[in-house]
């Protein structure tokens, strides 16, 4: 067998993210990772639809389907799927080709994942979506604007000062309570 | 208890293979990254080779640097490690082609110090040739010969020999009864090998030279050149499209006339000429053609392939574009193919090499070269030789690591393309569609529509409104109905796309009708089983051949589509809780197969994504067969979508999909034929505890398994033939019509006939058909011509035929 040179450049690895709720040994996982046909796909937007990932997907071959990431609470779609493909050549096409291209304006990012399990299309984060959406700090808005903590934090904050002026403006004439509620709302725009 | 026990077993098998895998030393390690990336021009192992390359040198001498500190590391280690060195050596010719003189340099100075060691490589190389022929790697074995002669020019081998070897490809290609696309293949493979060293063989031994060019031009003259004209990405363009063969030579020729200056091929040996004048040279040994036998596949004639002229790039560059027909333009596309090839498994990677390559040749515009190679690939008939996807990525990687530059060259391109679109054949006009959209889905369908304006007066059938309809038809499916329709100007109503939505369509005024479509519903709704639908539709006065209501099994499927057109996967769970429904009324008859077609496509017509899933889905589920599909497709009622790519994409993966298991099976049987024959070696190997009875068992299912196979690759081979062969006819029929059709009536425009754009389409589309099934087709040509094309056929048609035929010869 001669060396063929243009391994070199070409690490055939995988990835280094391993799911951490996987069920089974660890090599059960890393065999998985090697010979499955399942590709993990993130940064989605919440608005992209099924039909758009065959579309773009099948571009690399046949696709056996594709199972769209759901909010665990609110089963709406929450910016992940899993392709899954009939061989694993096409898998690695698309992992080549389409991964860190455009879908719906988005730079989208797939890995192999150790294949569909009933349960995982639902998003692991604690207000049911992605865990990443809960560390991202950006404003979002095909990912539901910011975070949830974030929203969360910042809709306590405005409810707190609400509660905290009311109880000052208590003391001031209605008239007077009018207009600093005009300033308030506009010195915020 | 058994589970774990097998675990173990297995976790000791894996353990022992892994301790009795030969490990790759470290040094051998060292040394496959040492070699392999010693032509590359910032040297990445500098640690190892301690030298440190200032930016400051150019690349040419930072490579002879790199050879120049290579040899002098190799040299201690040339006796011990000599196996891997020349392994290694031998791999960078096979696979770095575009690295040649590198490595031809590197074997030269290393064989001026070591004489065995350069016949050892020689040897090697010529073995290595005669395993990827025999192989059919056919490309690689090419990379070989151009090795060995550049050889001749680093004094490891004499030219004399050289010239003998290239006879001998020579030879080859003049035995007798052989087909035209081996000896092309040799003809080429010489052609390509004399810029190289053609200026040695020319000083060193004319004669030769002379017998080799005298030869080519003999064999030319001789050869059939039927196949040009199908293979022609445009019927009509502003510039030649020859075949390939016949352009290289006369590039050669006129090379040959320029006492072969050229002014690219980066010839390291000359900063050592010195050295390697002193060493002594080996002579190369003939080729020898390995036998032909019928089932090898040669690679299919080429026609030459340009895009660009110097009027198309003058306004970005001021550096001239070498002219279509000089052998510059040759040679830089052969090397910018090269680095395609080795880098085609990483864009980025391929993107990154294509731009080191221009930044080494700034005296051209290398961009519109790397964008015609590109192209030209994607366009290449009858199959590209790459899949689809890795070039329209490429392509994205390009534009984002030259944001200045390429975008208007892509521009360009595609300005070219849709220029020449009326004349493009279909086949080509689909993989455009396919790469534009994809490209304007990464550039949120931003492009400058309103220039494409002048299609929409022109005919249905004409290929700029063609492909305009179509590249807006794959957007909507890459994004959404809403953004494409925001992203056009508003006179181009005329070709939106229609709102994807199911047609459900019932009579109101059928109150029977309307009653049986709500108790369909309902039933769906109460999730009864799949029995209960089947009792329902049973029909009462049902005769054997039609056990069941055809119309309400119509409405049955109508139902059924309604209620699960929300996403895919609806469908599919639709599908397959029904699945013993719908198999077991279409297998009573055709006819409801073809009702389910025909149901499918009234409530998807405006939605081509879902009728070609879903059909696939129904080929997949054996619900329906591959025939039926080709029938439904080429009825007289789905003629007026013929101008649609979606039909023929439905098409063609039905019928791809019957030969690759044709393929699997045939596949199966090469390895059951090994396993019964070999059996006799395979015991001594085998365990002993297996018992001699259990073994001739095995051998016994073996063959009887065997024949079972050979049975039913007949079978299917019988009905591929006779698939095809209807289909054709029913194709070469419509496509007859069309062209005996002088009323305007079909939208067919002022011109009738055989000049109208939907003849012309048609008889593309048949072209389409042949090339994309080349490999089945040319096995049964000879079924097809004799029922096919009978007399009533349209000579035209019969002509591209007769093309299509000539690929094999």
């Amino acid at each position: 067998m001669v060396f063929d040179p243009r391994t070199l450049d070409q690490p055939k690895d995988i990835s280094a993210y391993r799911d951490q709720r996987y069920q089974g040994s660890v090599r059960d996982q890393e065999v998985a990772l090697r010979t499955s046909c399942t590709l993990y796909v993130g940064n989605l937007s919440y608005y992209t639809k099924e039909d758009q990932v065959y579309e773009l997907f099948g571009r690399a071959g046949d696709v056996r389907r594709v199972i769209m990431g759901l909010d665990r609470f609110k089963k709406t779609p929450c910016g992940f799927c899993f392709v899954e493909y009939y061989t694993r050549e096409d898998a690695e096409l698309a992992l080549q080709n389409i991964s860190n291209t455009r879908m719906d304006d988005r730079v989208i990012r797939a890995d192999w994942d150790a294949g569909f399990v009933e349960g995982r299309q639902y998003g692991r984060g604690k207000h049911g979506g992605q865990v990443r959406d809960e560390y991202r700090k950006d404003y979002d808005p095909e990912r539901g604007g910011y975070n949830r903590a974030i929203a969360q934090k910042s809709k306590n904050y405005w409810e707190n000062r609400r509660r905290r002026h009311a109880s000052v403006l208590g003391q001031i004439s209605i008239q007077s309570r009018q207009s600093h509620c005009f300033y308030y709302i506009f010195s915020k725009l | 208890m058994s589970r774990r026990r097998q675990n173990d077993d297995e976790d000791e098998t894996q353990t022992k293979r892994r301790r009795g895998a030969p490990l790759i030393s470290d040094v051998e390690k060292k040394l496959q990254e040492v070699i392999g990336k010693v032509g590359e021009k910032v040297c990445t192992n500098s640690r190892t080779l301690e030298t440190k390359i200032s930016k400051s040198q150019s690349t040419g001498s930072s490579i002879t640097m790199n050879l120049e500190k290579l040899t002098e590391f190799l040299t201690d280690d040339l006796d011990k490690y000599r196996t891997s060195i020349i392994d290694i050596v031998a791999g960078c010719a096979i696979y770095l082609p575009n690295r040649v003189t590198v490595y031809t340099t590197l074997v030269g100075l290393l064989n001026a110090k070591n004489f065995n060691f350069g016949g050892e490589v020689v040897e090697k190389l010529i073995a290595e040739q005669q395993d990827l022929l025999t192989k059919q790697k056919y490309q690689e074995a090419q990379n070989v010969a151009i090795f060995l002669c550049d050889l001749g020019n680093s004094g490891v081998l004499t030219a004399q020999s050289i010239g003998e070897y290239l006879e001998s490809f020579i030879s080859a290609a003049f035995e007798e009864n052989m087909p035209q696309v081996r000896n092309d293949y040799y003809i080429q493979t010489v052609l390509r090998c004399l810029p190289w060293i053609g200026k040695e063989l020319t000083e060193k031994s004319p004669e030769q030279m002379e017998n080799i060019v005298e030869a080519v031009g003999k064999y030319l003259e001789l050869r059939n050149k039927n196949h040009v004209t199908l293979l022609q990405v445009w019927s009509s363009t502003d510039q030649e499209q020859e075949d390939y063969l016949e352009s290289l030579s006369a590039q050669i020729e006129q090379l040959r006339a320029l006492n072969w200056t050229e002014n690219h091929i980066p010839r390291y040996y000359k900063d050592f000429e010195a050295i390697l004048a002193d060493a002594l040279q080996h002579n190369l040994p003939s080729f020898a053609s390995p036998d032909h036998t019928s089932d090898m596949i040669y690679p299919y004639p080429l026609v030459v392939f340009r895009l660009f002229q110097d009027s198309d790039c003058s306004s970005f560059s001021d550096k001239p574009l070498p002219g279509g027909h000089s052998i510059d333009r040759f040679l830089f596309e052969g090397e910018i193919s090269w680095i395609i090839e080795k880098n085609q498994f990483n864009r980025k990677s391929c993107a990154r090499e294509l731009l080191a390559f221009a930044e080494e040749n700034p005296s051209v515009p290398i961009g519109f070269l790397i964008f015609e190679t590109i192209f030209g690939q994607m366009l290449r008939l009858p199959h590209a030789p790459y899949p689809a996807i890795f070039h329209c990525s490429l392509v994205l990687e390009l534009l984002k690591l030259k944001p200045d530059d390429y975008p208007s060259i892509l521009v360009q391109t595609v300005e070219v393309i849709y220029r020449r679109a009326d004349s493009m054949q279909p086949i080509c006009l689909d993989r455009m569609v396919d790469w534009f959209s994809f490209h304007l889905s990464n550039f949120q369908y931003r492009y400058t529509w309103p220039d494409w304006k002048d299609c929409l007066t022109k005919d249905a059938y004409s290929g700029s409104q063609i492909f305009l309809r179509e590249v807006i038809e794959k957007c909507r499916r890459l994004g959404s109905y809403e953004k494409i329709i925001a992203a056009l100007p508003s006179d181009f109503v005329k070709i939106h796309p229609c709102s994807p939505d199911v047609r459900y369509l019932i009579d109101e005024e059928d109150t029977a009708l309307v009653q049986r479509a709500e108790t369909f519903t309902q039933m769906f709704q109460e999730r009864q089983p799949a029995e209960a639908f089947l009792n329902e539709l049973k029909s009462a006065e049902g005769s054997e051949e039609l056990p069941y209501n055809i119309n309400e099994f119509g409405l049955f499927v109508m139902v059924m589509l309604k209620m699960a057109s929300k996403t895919f996967s609806h469908n599919f769970s639709a599908l397959f809780r029904y699945q013993a429904t719908l198999k077991t009324v279409c297998d009573a008859s055709e006819q409801y197969q073809e009702k389910l077609l025909e149901t499918l496509f009234s409530c998807w017509k405006s939605n081509q994504q879902m009728l070609m899933i879903l059909t696939d889905k129904l080929l997949k589920m054996q619900v329906i067969d591959c025939s039926a599909v080709v029938a439904w497709l080429f009825d007289e009622k789905m003629w007026a979508e013929h101008n649609r790519q979606w039909l023929f994409e439905v098409l063609n993966q039905a019928l791809e999909k019957l030969t690759r298991q044709i393929n699997v099976v045939e596949k199966d049987i090469k390895e059951l034929t090994e396993r019964v024959e070999n059996k006799g070696t395979d015991d001594v190997k085998e365990e002993e505890m297996e018992a001699e009875e259990e073994k001739n068992e095995k051998l016994k299912q073996d063959v009887d398994d065997l024949e079972n196979h050979k049975e039913k690759l007949e079978r299917m081979v019988t009905f591929q033939k006779g698939l095809f062969n209807d289909f054709l006819i029913a194709f070469v029929e419509e496509i007859k019509i069309a062209g005996a059709n002088t009323s305007e009536m079909d939208g067919s425009g002022d011109t009738a006939g055989r000049q109208s754009p939907k003849f012309q389409w048609l008889k593309g589309r048949f072209c389409h058909v042949l090339l994309a099934h080349a490999e089945t087709l040319l096995k049964h040509s000879s079924s097809i011509a004799e029922e096919v094309f009978t007399e009533g056929a349209d000579p035209s048609v019969t002509e591209c035929f007769n093309q299509f035929q000539s690929l094999r010869f």
